[in-house]
């Protein structure tokens, strides 16, 4: 990280710079896509939304389980299903640490 | 000691380009020689008219809607089952050089193990295979071919044209060569140089590197005569586009596409004039009513040449295998993934259009000269004989298992393909089913499925973004073998289209449970 400036190495070596985001209130995390990756219009949205309380079906910040949305808008069209895999890929590991942990 | 199997497959290519199917331009006496000494088939369709699917079908003798591969971008499952790891399981050295596509090449996070191995230098196993050397269009990408390229010849892949546009990572519509057609490159790149017989050295390699006594599987898999044509120019003296004929499908004149088109599904017209975009594998900025008649002549010369390439590549194995005393005991089956529209319907590339250009393929099986090549009947020894009898891709993985005496597996949805017509009739075979299904990125949906059975091509569509449902088509082969004449809603042909379509029904598999995800356009 340098300021808002993300940098990842992807492993096709790529280098992948992203300015980031995070909205603790709104327990958002946001990332914009700078370069490398032939991009037009990016913007990729992370919001964690509290799950139901135990015994309820309300939605609070005292339940053991949350929501993830994981949204990108992304221009062009042939990264969309790209991106939507990687994506799938990504949220399936994450729940995979949440539950280990 | 078994019998060995070379199998050799091209890439989109179609039925007429050889002498052996009545071609008369491309010289192609090394596979027109197997075709004499072995079996012809005339009516070998894949079941899915892109890459990926029927590359997966191929793969898993399965069709689509068990593999589940629906339309390109899908990656077959790492756990998918292959007639490779059959084969590998009964002690065959198994290898595949050149073109997979099992799993998408647009893959900028470097997810898929195709990839993975090409980019990393790895070469297996995956699959079943031992070996893996992998090969596509171009010298760019995350293949074996272009790390070699691009370390041992810098700046050598640059000579080929870009499939891809920079930017919009579309199908690239810019024209070239000549004529200006779409996919048209001069490439000044040493023919020793050009994935086709950089291919065939890989797997002259691979086989150098095995015992005498082994028995083996060699899958070649060579990347052309897909676009984008831009065959090494050097060997561009071997075609005169100027000197060659328009291919009889070709309609000569707007109004003629145009009287053709009206008669068909809308996406038909609709592609052609340029309002509609429904699959990714055309340019999407090419607008096919732009085609002229040399664009139609400099695209066939320079897939002649590419087809006289891998000719002589597949020459240069057979003479290798002959030197290490192979021949008698090595069944050779060749054909392709699809074929190409190539100026048939005033079109070019591949698309939800279930026709011969697509569908009918070249596939030539010839039997270890050392195995009585007699069909299950005993008649004949399989040389120069032809099937005429409708068969599928999908019989490829169980003609393998056949050749080296293992039983087929029950998820093997095909039969091993039959030596005689006579055969194909105790067999049952009547009929080969094709499908196709896509969602392009913006959002346009087609599905069709497809008979062909006693001479008749029949397809139904699905309700998606451009039909209702109520459309399709019917061609009558004996009376029209371009299909020029939808017969769908002729009453004349009422009963025997609904006889087809009742059949199709009950022949194709259900859809399954769950659709796979679609991970990248190709």
């Amino acid at each position: 990280m340098e300021g808002d400036l993300r940098t990842i190495t992807l492993a096709s070596g790529l280098p992948l710079v992203a300015t980031v985001a995070v909205h603790p209130h709104l327990r958002r995390f946001q990332y914009r896509l700078q370069g490398a990756l032939p991009v037009e219009e990016h913007l990729t949205s992370i919001d964690v939304i509290p799950g139901p309380e135990p015994g309820g079906d309300r939605f609070g910040a005292g339940s053991p389980r949350c929501l993830v949305v994981y949204s990108t808008d992304v221009v062009p069209h042939a990264l969309a299903p790209i991106v939507d895999g990687a994506v799938g890929e990504a949220l399936g590991a994450l729940k995979q640490l949440m539950e280990a942990t | 000691m078994g019998r060995k199997i070379l199998f050799v497959t091209t890439d989109q290519q179609r039925y007429d380009s050889l002498g052996c199917t009545g071609g008369a331009v491309a010289r192609t006496p090394v596979i027109d020689g197997l075709a004499r000494d072995g079996v012809l088939y005339h009516r070998a369709h894949p079941q899915n008219v892109v890459c990926m699917p029927s590359r997966a079908t191929i793969v898993t003798g399965q069709h689509v809607r068990h593999h589940g591969v629906w339309m390109n971008g899908v990656p077959l499952p790492a756990d998918a089952p292959s007639v490779a790891q059959v084969l590998h399981d009964a002690g065959y050295a198994t290898g595949l050089i050149g073109k997979a596509h099992f799993e998408p090449l647009l893959d900028p996070f470097l997810r898929f193990d195709e990839n993975r191995m090409g980019r990393g230098g790895c070469h297996g196993p995956h699959r079943g295979f031992d070996h893996l050397t992998f090969a596509t269009h171009g010298g760019l990408g995350p293949t074996h071919y272009a790390r070699w390229l691009g370390h041992e010849h810098p700046g050598a892949s640059d000579g080929y044209y870009p499939v891809l546009e920079v930017g919009s990572l579309e199908v690239n519509a810019a024209g070239g060569g000549d004529s200006g057609a779409p996919q048209v490159g001069v490439n000044p790149l040493p023919r020793e140089l050009y994935h086709t017989d950089w291919v065939a050295d890989r797997a002259i390699a691979w086989l150098d590197g095995l015992d005498d006594d082994a028995d083996w599987f060699c899958w070649v898999s060579f990347p052309d005569p897909h676009h984008p044509w831009d065959p090494p120019q050097s060997e561009m003296r071997r075609v005169a586009a100027g000197d060659l004929d328009l291919p009889a499908g070709f309609p000569g004149s707007s109004a003629e596409v145009e009287k053709i088109l009206d008669g068909r599904p809308a996406h038909w017209r609709r592609w052609w004039e340029g309002s509609l975009v429904s699959n990714y594998e055309a340019p999407a900025k090419w607008v096919p009513a732009t085609l002229t008649a040399d664009q139609v002549r400099e695209v066939n010369a320079r897939v002649h040449v590419e087809n006289e390439l891998i000719d002589e590549a597949v020459g240069r194995i057979l003479r290798r295998i002959g030197e290490r005393g192979w021949t008698d005991d090595t069944d050779v089956l060749l054909t392709t993934d699809h074929g190409e529209l190539q100026g048939d319907f005033g079109l070019l590339f591949k698309g939800p259009y279930h026709v011969d250009a697509l569908m009918r393929l070249p596939l030539v099986w010839r039997p270890a000269p050392s195995v009585d090549g007699a069909d299950d009947a005993g008649a004949g020894r399989g040389r120069g004989a032809a099937v005429s009898a409708p068969v599928g891709l999908v019989d490829l993985a169980p003609t393998f298992c056949a050749i080296a005496g293992v039983p087929v597996p029950e998820w093997m949805d095909g039969t091993p393909l039959p030596r005689s017509d006579d055969e194909a009739v105790r067999q049952g075979r009547q009929r080969v089913l094709t499908e196709w299904d896509s969602r392009h990125p913006t959002g346009i949906e087609v599905h069709l499925q497809t008979i062909f059975r006693d001479g008749l091509t029949c397809t139904r569509y699905e309700p998606g973004t451009v039909h209702d449902g109520t459309e399709g088509e019917l061609y009558d082969h004996a009376d029209d073998p371009l299909q020029r004449i939808n017969r769908w809603d002729d009453p004349a042909y009422a009963a025997v289209r609904d006889d087809l379509l009742a059949d199709l029904r009950d022949h194709l598999p259900s859809r399954p449970a769950t659709t796979l995800r679609v991970q990248a356009p190709v």
